[in-house]
């Protein structure tokens, strides 16, 4: 029997380090939820998932550990769908759950899908979890068109939807060397376990589109700005000595590449600021992010990062050493540095395309960041029409972050909705 | 619809209480039926907790690997090496060890106070074992000097257990009161070596740490205790 070409293939430049810094309590692990109008019939949406991931064979895979490099092979067991559970984007072990490295969930309404970082980024999943739910509303007896994030799964996978595209697309003869050092972080009391908190702030996007215009930001470059605000005014307060605030972004390489990957295919910017140079209003904060944010966010920067990256893949001195100690290095580089470099993260996966008869059946969207271990602001915006759900991911106890930032915006005018995993 | 009334923000229609400041959702128009419809949770209330590898299996596993080579030492000493008792020694001290490190992650939450009475129980066994039987008139130095010394230091760690989970203490509380007992404990081991051996260096070894230590302590209480002492202190000592 001839084999399928995707019956194994090698991990991205970006997926290389997750697996290395997976532990028995903590993984990167982010989750994409969508709210339906009516509630979710668990054995359609088996039916649904199964033929989704004939369609789309980078999820359909399972993690091996090869002499040197981790690599995916396709997965022979049958996925399965769960209730859904209070400690959302809880670790990975690369045996459990047949082997996937996604879970499906279900509850009530809400279909949610967690996922390893190591097979797809945030848009990718939100291709994979339009898929699913447009093929679970076809099976219940909607009409729904493919086109846009819902993929035709009459057609074949293509090479494009599979390949790595940072090899691809890394050309830069430049390499940009990033030297950050250990900012501030808003610490409070852990949470137990395997434990996270959720707060989603639900609001009107054309309300935030529309301040973020009047400051004369993208809402993004606004969110990040009110995020370094509320850490800025908390060090003040809390500490004499000042260190540097700074908001990681991870950025879609796809909108500077041509590409249809489905496989991760994104790169984290920082923007920072130092209080020891003095006084800060918001708005200067705004300016400061948004000028640095512009300035890195361009196709020839990003691409000299990306070209950097891959300089250490591809060294063949740490090429060849074994899988075991490139884990190794891996996960003591992350303990050094990982979050140490950052306050706060904000990923937005911006406004979810998917056909107008779709819509119809979805409330909305979500996307949860998965628990930090250090950050306690680690945020997740997605937007379907004019519903903009913004996450905070939180590893401790405390809310004041949260609080902060949602009766800012709502002092700002906004209409904020809040759900909660909180007791 | 429900709004907290700190936060301004919108609530979801199955909240007790708003998420952001802990404010409870109190409608005091809602009848009991309105109570009860209130829908479902927007989030899964059962949380899952992975499976982790037991404790106990951990310590049965550390127990299995110290017997092997005490096993095959004594059978070796047994057997062939039948120069004296020395597989004894080796023994002694993994039991020592077992008691310790092992033996607390048999019991299924902590008990201070149980490890604490057989960490002391098999510190004088050991002590026992291991330097009095087989030598000759060692008993005496073992009941005058060895025995009390170790009932002190334990009696010391028991009091100190037992102040500290009393009630949370300040650091330096903690730092004051360990001094006070390393004073304590200094003056009685010099009293006894004294007492027994007529080793007046030993005393006077011993007085000069109680000294130092009660004076520390007195020093620590007392700035501890003094507002005008600690604002002179940051005075002169600010770096």
């Amino acid at each position: 029997m001839k084999k399928s070409k995707f019956e194994w293939f090698k991990l991205d430049n970006a997926a290389k380090i997750f697996p290395g810094q997976n532990s028995k309590t903590w993984s990167n692990v982010f989750r994409i939820g969508v709210e339906l109008k009516e509630d979710v019939d668990p054995l359609v949406l088996k039916k649904a998932l199964c033929r989704t991931l004939m369609r789309i064979p980078c999820f359909d895979v399972r993690i091996r550990a090869g002499f040197f490099w981790y690599y995916f092979e396709k997965n022979p067991n049958d996925p399965v769908v769960l209730e859904d559970v209070k400690n959302i984007c809880y670790r990975v072990k690369f045996k459990e759950n047949g082997g996937y490295l996604f879970r499906v969930f279900y509850h009530g309404k809400r279909i949610a899908v967690d996922i390893f970082h190591a097979i797809s980024d945030g848009y990718g999943n939100t291709v994979f979890v339009s898929t699913l739910v447009a093929e679970y509303l076809r099976l219940k007896g909607y009409d729904i068109p493919s086109g846009k994030m819902v993929l035709d799964l009459k057609a074949e996978p293509t090479e494009d939807e599979m390949y790595d595209a940072y090899t691809r697309f890394a050309s830069s003869k430049a390499s940009y060397n990033r030297r950050d050092k250990a900012v501030y972080h808003a610490v409070g009391t852990k949470t137990g376990r395997h434990m996270c908190n959720y707060t989603v702030g639900i609001m009107s996007f054309e309300e935030v589109h529309k301040i973020s215009k009047s400051y004369g930001v993208t809402v993004t470059e606004f969110f990040a700005a009110l995020l370094m605000d509320i850490h800025y005014r908390k060090q003040k307060e809390e500490k004499k000595k000042q260190k540097e605030v700074s908001v990681q972004i991870p950025v879609n390489l796809r909108k500077f590449f041509p590409t249809n990957t489905l496989r991760n295919f994104v790169l984290c910017l920082r923007v920072k600021m130092n209080p020891n140079m003095g006084d800060y209003t918001f708005e200067e904060i705004l300016k400061l992010v948004s000028l640095q944010l512009r300035l890195v966010n361009e196709e020839k920067t990003v691409n000299s990062m990306m070209t950097q990256n891959l300089k250490i893949e591809k060294n063949p001195f740490a090429k060849f050493f074994p899988l075991f100690i490139k884990n190794l290095s891996v996960g003591i580089t992350f303990l050094i540095t990982g979050e140490q470099t950052t306050s706060a993260l904000l990923s937005n996966i911006g406004p979810v395309d998917i056909p107008d008869e779709m819509k119809e059946h979805i409330e909305k969207y979500l996307f949860f960041t998965g628990p930090g271990k250090l950050n306690g602001a680690r945020c997740g915006v997605i937007t379907l029409g004019d519903k903009l759900a913004f996450t905070f991911s939180n590893c401790y106890d405390e809310t004041d972050i949260e609080r902060e930032f949602f009766t800012r915006l709502v002092k700002m005018g906004i209409h904020v909705k809040i759900e909660s995993n909180r007791d | 619809m429900s709004y907290c009334v700190n936060c301004g923000v919108e609530l979801d229609k199955s909240a007790k209480k708003c998420a952001l400041c802990g404010t409870p959702v109190i409608n005091p128009n809602e009848t009991k039926n309105e109570k009860e419809e209130k829908g479902q949770t927007p989030f899964s209330e059962k949380p899952f907790y992975p499976a982790q590898i037991k404790q106990r299996f951990v310590a049965y596993v550390i127990t299995m690997v110290m017997l092997i080579p005490n096993i095959v030492c004594t059978f070796i000493n047994a057997l062939f090496l039948q120069n004296g008792f020395w597989s004894f020694y080796i023994s002694a001290t993994s039991f020592l060890l077992w008691v310790v490190f092992v033996f607390p992650f048999f019991t299924k939450k902590l008990r201070p106070y149980l490890m604490w009475l057989f960490d002391t129980l098999a510190v004088c066994t050991y002590v026992f074992f291991f330097f009095v039987m087989g030598y000759e008139g060692k008993q005496a130095w073992y009941f005058n000097t060895a025995l009390p010394i170790i009932l002190a230091v334990s009696a010391l760690t028991l009091i100190y257990m037992i102040w500290v989970r009393k009630k949370k203490r300040h650091w330096v509380l903690k730092f004051l009161f360990i001094t006070a007992e390393i004073a304590a404990c200094s003056f009685f081991c010099g009293s006894i070596l004294e007492i027994n051996y007529g080793l007046k260096y030993a005393f006077e070894i011993g007085m000069i740490v109680f000294v130092c230590c009660l004076a520390l302590t007195g020093f620590l209480a007392y700035c501890y205790s003094s507002k005008h002492m600690r604002a002179w202190l940051s005075k002169k000592f600010f770096v």
